[in-house]
């Protein structure tokens, strides 16, 4: 009797789970879905989640409509060099933090932590104007200096790098090792995993982000893909659903293969911040 | 010679590692928090390229402002909907896969996947979902028979549609965090609540929920404060306020004054009261949750 409670009860919990897991995907379903109709397909009774043919044509219409292998370069050039210069500032700073004692550390390092509490709304539009000041409006530079150092990232190297014994570096100053040589040759090796972590992180962020471009790129060629979808959706380009979701899929692949590919960095580095 | 000693040298060594991140921090966050203030006592209109001192005078017509008092409003209405909604959907998630069973792991990452997208092309899909004769939403409704639900039209239920979408958009992330909170609470605290003879609900409120208070309290802070900033899904997916301007929130309004009317003075003084008025809200929450509890 017990015994068949307990199975109805895990038949049932797998069932929500399952409906669960379903609603999640719909929209996901409903992109790739979309962008592989014709337009006519589009709005039909009973919608259809597997079109009749699948266009992939519209996969090579997308990459035709707006610039739009310019603004993918844009999303990944902008990416990776935020994710390389973040990683290195970032590390930099939590190494000084982690392993250092020097005048005003803890000062600095409260002031550096209050960062997070100010909201993009209050800096975005002196950011704005400085920007229009130095014509960096519609630049590279623009996308990519303010998203480099973040509290967040120093945070998270300093906790790691509380871990490293001072031991290791004592020996290394004493073989007459600069600091540079030090950070760079023994502390640097020693965490890659952390490194990993905050990399997607940061590339993740970069990669998503709105705001900043919304602010500052009014020039088609300077545009990334959040900015490029979002235009696409109300319909500034063309007037066709699965193309926009076509390019929306693109725009979410490589960000959800990431995913796949470091799940492990990604778990691990969340659990390390988020909660305590 | 020797100029320093090796303390020093230390000492220097550190301030250089921290300069480049700490220069840019400063150069865009705190330099602009200051400049914010500065403006706000500003008339700077960047079409006319004028600037003028009005000392309070942008606070005192924000405050005779109703748009800005329903911007503000409207932020509250989505904050009060989405946190109980939000919270209590990614604790259940987190529930439900806490336990192992085949599969678990897909799962986990099922619900965690709208996470890792971004908020402008979730926005997207969600702006064609809801379209109003023909979006996926409304003809499922239609189909198993009940009424539809504009979201894109009609002002009541506008801001329900952002609350579905902020939902399903980052529940999976506070159901990894809960995850972890659950994970810390001791087994043998339920074995032994069973023994005495406790049964599911009631290990829930007794041990479960107490012990979660500090996950909780982290969930809460974080979401409110997200959630008072809403502002993609309103430019995006409502195409800027929605249906009769009823989704327009506080960070909408900021970014319209700002960007729009290039009135840059006002939306710098708007942008200050709505950061007090978060970091009140957020003062006040972690005051009130603070949690004694050790486990």
């Amino acid at each position: 009797m017990v015994k068949n409670a307990e199975w109805i009860g895990r038949i049932c919990l797998i069932i929500i789970v399952v409906i669960g897991a379903f609603t999640m995907l719909v929209p996901f379903i409903w992109m790739i879905s979309t962008s592989l109709k014709a337009d006519s397909e589009v709005f039909t009774f009973p919608p259809t989640w597997i079109p009749e043919i699948l266009q992939w044509a519209n996969y090579e219409k997308a990459f035709n409509v707006a610039n739009f292998g310019r603004i993918f370069f844009n999303s990944f050039y902008v990416a990776i060099v935020t994710t390389i210069l973040g990683l290195l500032l970032n590390s930099m700073a939590g190494y000084a933090f982690a392993k250092f004692n020097f005048w005003g550390r803890d000062v600095i390092f409260i002031l550096l932590l209050a960062t997070m509490m100010i909201p993009f709304q209050i800096t975005m539009i002196p950011i704005y104007m400085l920007f229009r000041e130095f014509e960096l409006l519609n630049s590279y530079t623009g996308l990519i200096a303010p998203n480099i150092a973040t509290a967040f990232g120093i945070f998270l190297m300093r906790q790691f790098m509380k871990g490293i014994p001072s031991e290791l570096m004592a020996a290394a100053r004493i073989d007459g090792s600069g600091e540079m040589r030090i950070f760079f040759q023994i502390v640097l090796p020693i965490m890659k995993a952390p490194l990993a972590a905050l990399g997607i992180f940061t590339f993740m962020f970069s990669w998503n982000n709105y705001f900043l471009p919304l602010v500052i790129i009014t020039d088609e060629s300077y545009k990334t893909l959040p900015l490029l979808i979002s235009s696409l959706s109300s319909g500034l380009y063309v007037q066709s659903w699965p193309l926009v979701m076509a390019a929306a899929t693109i725009a979410t692949l490589p960000i959800i293969i990431l995913f796949f590919v470091a799940q492990r960095y990604f778990i691990e580095g969340m659990a390390l911040t988020g909660i305590k | 010679m020797k100029i320093f000693s090796q303390r020093n040298r230390e000492a220097v060594a550190a301030y250089l590692f921290i300069l480049p991140a700490f220069g840019l921090l400063l150069l865009f966050i705190l330099n602009p928090m200051a400049q914010s203030l500065i403006t706000s006592f500003y008339d700077v209109n960047l079409i006319s390229d004028q600037r003028s001192f009005l000392g309070m005078e942008n606070y005192q017509h924000l405050l005779n402002d109703a748009s800005f008092y329903q911007s503000l409003g409207n932020s509250f209405y989505f904050a009060i909907l989405v946190i109980p909604i939000q919270t209590a959907l990614a604790l259940t998630l987190a529930l439900l896969v806490k336990r192992s069973f085949p599969g678990v792991g897909v799962f986990r990452t099922i619900y965690f996947i709208p996470f890792i997208i971004s908020m402008g092309v979730a926005s997207s899909i969600f702006r064609m979902m809801y379209n109003k004769e023909a979006g996926l939403f409304n003809v499922i409704l239609d189909g198993i028979g009940l009424p539809v639900l504009p979201f894109l039209s009609n002002p009541d239920i506008a801001m329900i549609g952002i609350v579905i979408l902020g939902t399903w958009k980052s529940m999976g992330f506070f159901m990894i965090v809960f995850l972890a909170g659950l994970n810390n609470i001791p087994n043998d605290l339920y074995e032994a609540a069973q023994i005495d003879g406790a049964g599911p609900i009631k290990r829930f409120f007794s041990i479960t929920l107490p012990l979660l208070k500090k996950v909780m309290a982290f969930v809460i802070i974080i979401t409110t404060m997200d959630a008072l900033k809403i502002f993609i899904p309103i430019y995006v997916t409502m195409a800027g306020g929605g249906p009769a301007g009823s989704t327009r929130t506080a960070a909408y309004f900021i970014y319209n004054h700002a960007f729009q009317h290039m009135d840059m003075g006002y939306a710098t003084a708007a942008a200050f009261i709505f950061f007090i008025i978060i970091l009140i809200i957020s003062l006040i929450q972690m005051r009130v949750l603070r949690s004694d509890v050790e486990y």
